[in-house]
C-alpha cells in the first residue's frame, strides 16, 4: 500500500449520534489512531511510528497497521469519555499463518509474502485473528487514552534463523553452493567468523517454536494549553509470548517512550514541532540474521529525534522543512522513514558484502547505523 | 447581551426617580432574550467573517454558532495550525464570553497512509 493513491480505509457501516458506528470492511485499528494525534510527524520522516508500534524496527509497523476483514464500533462520547472495540478475523486456513489470508494479497499485518527468508511464506509476522480496544478521556484541552492490541499466533519462523529449517536443510543438501534463497558462500564464511552467534545455537525448526501471540498495550496523553502550545507523551509496552527456548531470538518484546512539543506560532501560519522517541532494549535478538553484534543480547535499544517547520503560504498551502536523526545500538535497525509509510531506508545500502545477511542476496539490512534525513516539500490541501 | 444589559440599565435608571414605576419599566424577560439571541448572531457572523477573511486559516469545514453568549467553534480541522488559529480568532471576537472548542482534529496520518 505504501505510496498508492485510493488504499486508504475502506468500509461501509452505520452511525447513529445515540449509540455510535459500527463500520466493516478494511481499515486501521482503535490502538493506532487513538493516539494519532500524539504524532505531529505523520508521514514524514520522523514519524513516531518508526519505533512507537514498531516491534523489531522493520519497515513496517505491526502495532499501527490496517487490518483487513475488519468490524470497529465507535462509542458516542459521554462527558469527554468514548471508547472503540475492533475484531479483524483471521481468516488464514493455514494452520500456521504462513500463508495470506482468504482475500488479501498481503501477509497479515501488511508485511509482503517472502519478507522472511523464506519465499512467498508469510513466516516474518503473519497471524490470524486481531483483536484491538481503546478508552479515550477529553476534556478541554486534556486528552488521555489507553489501549490494547492483540495478534493471534504470530508466525516468525524467519526470526528463527532457519539454519535447521528444512527449507534451508534441502537447499543446503543440494550441494551446489548456489540457491535464489541463500548465498552460501558468505552462510559458510559467516559460520567461520561468528561460530557462536545464535543461528548455530538455533533449536530444531519447529512452528510450535516459533508460533506465539504478540500484544501490545500504550498510554497517552496530550494538553493543548491555550497559548499554542501541545505537549504529548506516550509509552508502550509490547510482547512476544515465546516458550523459554526460543527467547534468546524474541526481538519484539520491548517498551517504547515517545515525547512531542509542538507551538503554533500567533501569527496563525508558523509551526514548530520536536519530538523524542525512545526504543527499550527486547529481551532476545535473532544475532547473526542481519545485525548480529558481538557486543549481545540487549544492544538493541535506539532513539530517534525529529524537528520540523510548517510555514502556511496561503489557506491551503503549507511549506514543511523536516530533520530526523536515528541512532542505533549494535544490534537495532531502526529507520527514519515513516516505518513503512514513506520514504524508508531500514539501514539497507546497496551492497551485497560478506558476513552480514546470508538470506537474502540484495540489499543488505545493517544493525547499529546511525541514520540522518532531511526532507523538504509543499503541501496542499483540497 | 451587551443590548439586554443597556436595557436593563435603562430601567433601573428609571427606577432611581420613580420608585412606583420601576416594575412596570423593567424590560420583560421576552425582550433580554429577543435581544441576547440578536447579539448572539452579530457575534457569529462576526467570528464566521473573521475566519474567513484570514489570509492562512481554511474554514471550510469550521462551523461557529453561539448561544446564550457562548461561542461554540465546531467543525473539522486538518493541521493544528488551523485549530488554534480558529480559536484564537473566536476568543478575540468573544472577549469576556466563553469559547468552547469543539473542533474535531483529523490529523495527516489518517488521510494519507
Amino acid at each position: 500500500m505504501q505510496g498508492a493513491i485510493g488504499l486508504g480505509d475502506t468500509y461501509i457501516g452505520l452511525r447513529n449520534h445515540v449509540w455510535g458506528q459500527i463500520k466493516f470492511g478494511e481499515m486501521y485499528m482503535p490502538y493506532k489512531t487513538s493516539t494519532d494525534r500524539l504524532n505531529p510527524f505523520a508521514g514524514q520522516l520522523g514519524n513516531y511510528s518508526t519505533i512507537m508500534g514498531n516491534t523489531g524496527g522493520d519497515n513496517r509497523v505491526e502495532f499501527g497497521t490496517r487490518m483487513d476483514h475488519a468490524i470497529v464500533y465507535d462509542s458516542p462520547n459521554w462527558s469527554g469519555f468514548s471508547f472503540d472495540l475492533a475484531y479483524s478475523l483471521g481468516q488464514n486456513p493455514d494452520p500456521n499463518n504462513n500463508i495470506t489470508s482468504l482475500g488479501s494479497t498481503d501477509c497479515s499485518g501488511g508485511n509482503t509474502p517472502g519478507s522472511g527468508n523464506l519465499f512467498l511464506n508469510c513466516d516474518d509476522g503473519g497471524f490470524n485473528n486481531a483483536y484491538s480496544g481503546d478508552l479515550k478521556f477529553e476534556m478541554g484541552g486534556l486528552y488521555l487514552t489507553a489501549a490494547y492490541e492483540l495478534h493471534q499466533n504470530v508466525n516468525r519462523s524467519s526470526d528463527g534463523v532457519g539454519a535447521n529449517n528444512p527449507i534451508y536443510g534441502y537447499y543446503a543438501g543440494l550441494g551446489n553452493g548456489v540457491s535464489p534463497l541463500l548465498d552460501w558462500a558468505d552462510y559458510n564464511a559467516y559460520f567461520a567468523e561468528y561460530p557462536g552467534a545464535a543461528v548455530a545455537g538455533s533449536p530444531e525448526y519447529s512452528t510450535a517454536y516459533d508460533m506465539g501471540n504478540e500484544w501490545a498495550m500504550k498510554f497517552g496523553g496530550q494538553y493543548h494549553f491555550d497559548f499554542g502550545l501541545t505537549i504529548s507523551v506516550l509509552y508502550e509496552d509490547m510482547h512476544r509470548d515465546l516458550p523459554a527456548i526460543m527467547e534468546f531470538q524474541n526481538e519484539r518484546q520491548r517498551t517504547g517512550d515517545w515525547v512531542s512539543i509542538d507551538y503554533v506560532f500567533p501569527n496563525g501560519k508558523d509551526r514548530i514541532a520536536a519530538g523524542w522517541a525512545h526504543a527499550g532494549a527486547s529481551v532476545g535478538d535473532p544475532g547473526g540474521q542481519h545485525n548480529f553484534n558481538p557486543n549481545g543480547i540487549g544492544d538493541n535499544e535506539a532513539n530517534m529525534y525529529t524537528l520540523a517547520w510548517w510555514h502556511k503560504l496561503d489557506k491551503q498551502l503549507t511549506w514543511y522543512a523536516d530533520l530526523a536523526d536515528t541512532a542505533n545500538d549494535g544490534n537495532a535497525h531502526y529507520d527514519i522513514g515513516a516505518g513503512g509509510h514513506g520514504i524508508k531506508t531500514d539501514c539497507h545500502d546497496a551492497t551485497h558484502p560478506l558476513f552480514i545477511d546470508y538470506s537474502s542476496a540484495g540489499p543488505t539490512t545493517w544493525g547499529g547505523c546511525h541514520e540522518l534525513g532531511i526532507s523538504t516539500g509543499l503541501n496542499f490541501k483540497f | 447581551m451587551a443590548l439586554g444589559a443597556a436595557l436593563l440599565a435603562g430601567g433601573a435608571a428609571a427606577g432611581a426617580q420613580t420608585p412606583g414605576a420601576y416594575r412596570s419599566e423593567e424590560p420583560t424577560a421576552e425582550i433580554v432574550i429577543s435581544a441576547t439571541r440578536q447579539n448572539d448572531e452579530v457575534i457569529t457572523a462576526r467570528v464566521v467573517a473573521s475566519m474567513h477573511d484570514d489570509p492562512y486559516l481554511l474554514s471550510d469545514h469550521i462551523t461557529v454558532v453561539t448561544e446564550g453568549g457562548i461561542v461554540h467553534v465546531r467543525g473539522v480541522v486538518t493541521d493544528v495550525t488551523d485549530l488554534y488559529r480558529a480559536l484564537q480568532l473566536a476568543r478575540r471576537i468573544a472577549g469576556s464570553r466563553r469559547v468552547r472548542n469543539e473542533l474535531e482534529l483529523i490529523t495527516d496520518v489518517e488521510c494519507h497512509d
